[in-house]
């Protein structure tokens, strides 16, 4: 495990990470989006859960994601997520302003 | 559809706390599952792989919290649990307990008390309509600068009459009622109010009706009376309404009770019509009526006040020589009523403040002492991730219930206290009697106790905020002091308390001192021994003559009473509050000042024995003698105060001046000069006074002054039968003894010394208690190095100093504040301090040894326990 390339994430930008993942899998537990995440980044993002589960539950209240109580494959009751219409909207512009931001931070160390 | 789920959402978290719960948990244990089955996949064995998965997870708790943040509500419910754990820490620590809340129910009680009062007397509407509307007026005399003389009958006529903006306008007047008991004639201080009075208080009875307008010109056959009046004498009987009462004259019908809270002038609960012979009516210079109005609608005051110079100048001309220099002058009814109490309220005030501040910085010191004893668990906390804001909360949670639980405490304290407070108040405080712990209070109290909580958490929070966790931990307990800051603000806190209860202590000795020398004063008469009967002889004697021939057979009655040896006469008693008129305008003959220039004097018409009964000496020339009648010569006696302000000094006897005295200016030759007395109140310096003869100035007023051998309230039956003997008709207006007055013209005073002293006490023993708790822990703290110090060979005696010195640096530092704070406060109490400098250094010097010796007494039992401890022992132990 190459620990030194490892990066924390911005902050905020978790919220962004887990619509997105929510976008392209309909439903899922926090683990899986966790690893979700760390494996499309391909290891390089590391979600803490410290901070997963706050954002999770701070979506939902915000009426971006809803939940559902499933049974897992070992028979545990799992929690699963899935995006709401509001979520889609809010991932589209949130999506929007990291564009912006990225291609603006992009711009200046072009430019340094 | 979002937003019903939303409510969905919140209805869960905020009803059901346990559901959510154990929610979490399953969420969480299902990802420490599947991260550890993860892990075992990659080849982990299942109890390294459920470790490594609960390793990477990091600290459940602090997720959880940051979870339960989340929800709806989330502020309020770790409000509850932190209150609950607070109150379960309180629990386990009795002893500190009990000294926190009994400290808070002192504090937070007599402040709540003092409030009560406050708020009754000075702050609440006054019970009448539109309070802020009424208006008393007055006359004003230019000429001496007096804005506050009663009226006379018909300038109040012409005044109502002429008025625009003071709409409608009454007058009233001091009255007493007769009422014919199987035993005898009794008489109650009643209102004789005019037509109109019931209009400008305008508040509708509690039963019955008012006056009519027939009823203030014919007999006066009816009353009301106040509700409690009606409560305590009638059983709160609505029949009572239109029964009829035995009157020396026949009798009188009750008509209606005054609504509850009426009872605002004096203590005064019978009014009758105000009902004046007409020739009465006519008179312009006997000043007796008391004038209240309502500004009309539209009207200000300053619109009231200049139409009334108008109306007074206008007056002026057309009566010049009565309304000689005379205006009027209107001021709020409120300011009349409340004037002489703000400053006694005030001064409470200002010393309950200072009680409370002793009580918050002694609970402040006690939180501060436990949060010491508490760092460790704080550190801890700290470290396993509870946020600064998280640990802030708590002890702001904590001390909130501390002083929500002290305050309800204190609720009980002020019942109490108030109970004590009415007993000694004096009784012309208005509507005192009427305080009560009600909603407003109960407000105040909660508000207080608020604040209280917030001041006590200052310190610990300090501490948290600064505090590095890692110091704390690592902190053996081996260390041999405490951290410096923590006890520098032990130690301020110590001192706040001591420096408060200085300045109360400061506060309440001037008041003590300003008493006794208010006793220790030159009077000026004598008061053992003497009794007074004081009738109002207008109506019943109409004549001079027949004035002068009731009073000598008084007097001769009177004299005959056993173990009476002197008896005299007098139409103002010193120390007594007036009755009927009491000024008269003086000018020196001779002295090229004319009656324009008069100035203001006190004058009685007097009986040739009533210096002697007093003990009142004679300076120069003669008294009265039976004589100076009116078939002889004018004669006056003056005082020295009046030598001194018309002759300079000069020898005044055979000297002329004319007085005006109930009527014109009259010449008169001065016969005699007596010593000065203190007339007005202990406190006021003896104004110029002119004496007359009664037997050339007969007026209704009659105050029979009779010195004896015996007790002198035992002499009341005998000069009620003396005057039931002369003229059982006329009623007693009032019966006292020479000592009731003196006691009554301190009793403000007294009332407010009594209160500084008992907080004082109090303040001070909760400062001792603080500085006891502050050295004790001190030492408790530096037991290793005082060990130390006495296995190298330190004696007890100079471990001991070091304790008490210890004590008296904070002594020292306490009272410096306090003086401080007595300089500056003090100020609330000048109208109250006689003969004696608000910076009295006796009295500050007095008051710090005082707490001095105070302080080293409390720090006796720490130094004794220093060096009981076994050196060896100590040193072992850690």
């Amino acid at each position: 495990m190459a620990n030194d390339t490892r990066q924390d994430l911005l902050q905020g930008t978790l919220d962004l990470l887990v619509l997105k993942v929510l976008s392209v899998q309909s439903s899922m537990h926090g683990w899986g989006i966790a690893q979700a995440i760390q494996r499309t980044s391909r290891d390089t993002l590391m979600v803490n859960q410290g901070s997963l589960y706050p954002a999770l539950h701070r979506l939902e209240r915000r009426g971006w994601l809803s939940a559902e109580w499933g049974t897992s494959e070992n028979n545990r009751s799992a929690k699963y997520y899935r995006l709401t219409a509001d979520g889609r909207r809010a991932l589209q512009d949130q999506t929007a302003d990291w564009e912006r931001f990225a291609g603006a931070v992009r711009l200046i160390l072009r430019l340094a | 559809m979002k937003w019903k789920r939303i409510l969905g959402l919140a209805a869960t978290d905020v009803l059901s706390r346990g559901q959510r719960e154990r929610e979490l948990d399953a969420e969480v244990a299902d990802h420490l599952a599947r991260e550890a089955a993860a892990l075992e996949q990659q080849g982990w064995s299942t109890e390294a792989a459920r470790q490594e998965a609960r390793r990477r997870f990091g600290s459940l708790s602090t997720t959880k919290d940051e979870v339960r943040a989340q929800r709806f509500g989330a502020v309020a419910e770790s409000v509850v649990r932190d209150a609950r754990f607070g109150g379960r820490w309180l629990r386990r620590s009795p002893g500190f307990t009990a000294a926190a809340l009994l400290t808070l129910a002192l504090g937070l009680g007599a402040t709540t008390a003092v409030f009560s009062i406050l708020d009754t007397v000075l702050l609440r509407p006054l019970p009448y309509r539109d309070d802020r509307e009424l208006v008393t007026l007055w006359t004003h005399e230019t000429r001496v600068g007096n804005p506050h003389q009663l009226v006379s009958p018909a300038n109040f006529r012409d005044w109502r009459a002429r008025s625009t903006s003071i709409k409608p306008m009454a007058a009233m007047s001091y009255w007493s009622e007769d009422w014919q008991g199987d035993d005898g004639i009794t008489s109650i201080d009643a209102w004789a109010v005019s037509e109109d009075f019931f209009s400008v208080m305008d508040r509708p009875l509690a039963l019955g009706r008012t006056f009519t307008p027939d009823e203030y010109v014919t007999a006066r056959n009816v009353f009301i009376v106040t509700y409690g009046f009606w409560q305590r004498q009638l059983g709160s009987d609505s029949a009572a309404i239109g029964r009829s009462f035995r009157t020396p004259k026949g009798s009188s019908t009750l008509i209606g009770v005054l609504p509850a809270g009426f009872e605002l002038l004096g203590n005064r609960d019978i009014y009758v019509p105000l009902i004046l012979p007409e020739e009465q009516w006519n008179r312009r210079q006997a000043t007796y009526l008391l004038v209240a109005g309502r500004l009309a609608p539209g009207a200000t005051l300053e619109q009231a006040r200049a139409e009334a110079v108008t109306i007074g100048r206008t007056l002026e001309g057309e009566y010049p020589r009565e309304n000689e220099d005379v205006s009027i002058s209107v001021t709020p009814l409120r300011d009349e009523l409340l004037r002489e109490a703000r400053s006694p309220i005030y001064m409470l005030a200002g010393a309950v403040l200072c009680l409370l501040g002793v009580a918050c910085a002694n609970v402040a010191n006690l939180l501060l002492l436990r949060s010491l004893a508490r760092r460790r668990e704080f550190a801890l906390r700290s470290a396993l991730g509870a946020s600064g804001n998280r640990l802030v909360r708590q002890l702001v949670v904590e001390s909130g219930v501390l002083a929500l639980a002290g305050g309800a405490l204190a609720l009980f304290v002020a019942w109490g206290g108030l109970r004590v407070f009415l007993a000694l108040a004096p009784a012309d405080i208005p509507r005192l009697q009427a305080a009560a712990i009600d909603g407003r209070v109960l407000a105040f109290a909660l508000a207080v106790s608020t604040i209280a909580a917030i001041i006590c958490a200052l310190g610990p929070l300090a501490r948290v905020l600064r505090g590095a966790p890692r110091d704390a931990l690592s902190e053996s307990s081996t260390a041999t002091t405490g951290t410096r800051r923590s006890r520098a603000s032990q130690h301020t806190l110590a001192a706040v308390q001591i420096g408060f209860a200085l300045t109360l202590i400061i506060g309440a000795g001037l008041l003590v001192r300003s008493v006794q020398r208010l006793l220790a004063v030159e009077r000026g008469f004598d008061t053992r021994g003497i009794a007074a009967l004081t009738v109002q002889a207008w109506d019943d004697y109409p004549s001079g003559a027949q004035r002068i021939a009731f009073a000598n057979e008084m007097e001769r009655r009177l004299a005959s009473v056993p173990g009476v040896t002197r008896v005299g006469m007098t139409t103002a008693l010193p120390l007594h509050a007036p009755v009927g008129n009491q000024n008269a305008g003086v000018v020196a003959v001779g002295s090229g000042l004319t009656d324009r220039d008069a100035r203001q004097a006190l004058a009685a018409a007097i009986s040739p024995t009533y210096f002697s009964t007093l003990g009142i000496p004679l300076r120069d020339g003669r008294m009265f003698t039976q004589f100076d009648d009116t078939s002889s010569s004018p004669v006056v006696i003056v005082n020295e105060a009046l030598v001194r302000e018309h002759f300079a000094g000069r020898r005044a006897v055979g000297e002329r001046i004319r007085v005006s005295f109930y009527g014109p200016p009259k010449e008169s030759e001065i016969v005699g000069v007596v010593a000065d007395v203190r007339h007005a109140g202990l406190q006021e310096a003896p104004k110029p006074s002119v004496f007359l003869p009664t037997a050339q100035q007969p007026t209704g007023v009659m105050m029979f002054v009779v010195k004896s051998d015996r007790a002198p309230a035992t002499l009341f039956a005998d000069m009620r039968n003396v005057l039931l003997a002369v003229n059982p008709g006329l009623p007693v207006d009032e019966l006292t003894t020479a000592d009731n007055l003196l006691e009554l013209s301190t009793r403000e005073r007294r009332f407010v010394m009594t209160l500084l002293l008992g907080f004082s006490a109090l303040a001070l023993v909760l400062a001792l208690v603080g500085t006891y708790g502050v050295v004790s822990h001190s030492m408790t703290e530096r037991r290793r190095e005082i060990a130390v110090r006495m296995a190298l060979g330190a004696t007890h005696q100079s471990v001991r100093g070091l304790v008490l010195k210890h004590g008296a640096r904070l002594a020292l530092a306490g009272s410096t504040l306090g003086v401080l704070g007595a300089a500056l406060l003090v100020r609330l109490l000048q109208a109250s301090l006689f003969g004696i400098s608000r910076f009295d250094p006796s009295t500050y010097a007095i008051g710090t040894l005082l707490v001095l010796v105070a302080a080293l007494l409390a720090c006796i039992v720490p130094a004794a326990q220093a060096v009981r401890n076994n050196p060896a022992n100590v040193l072992r132990s850690a």
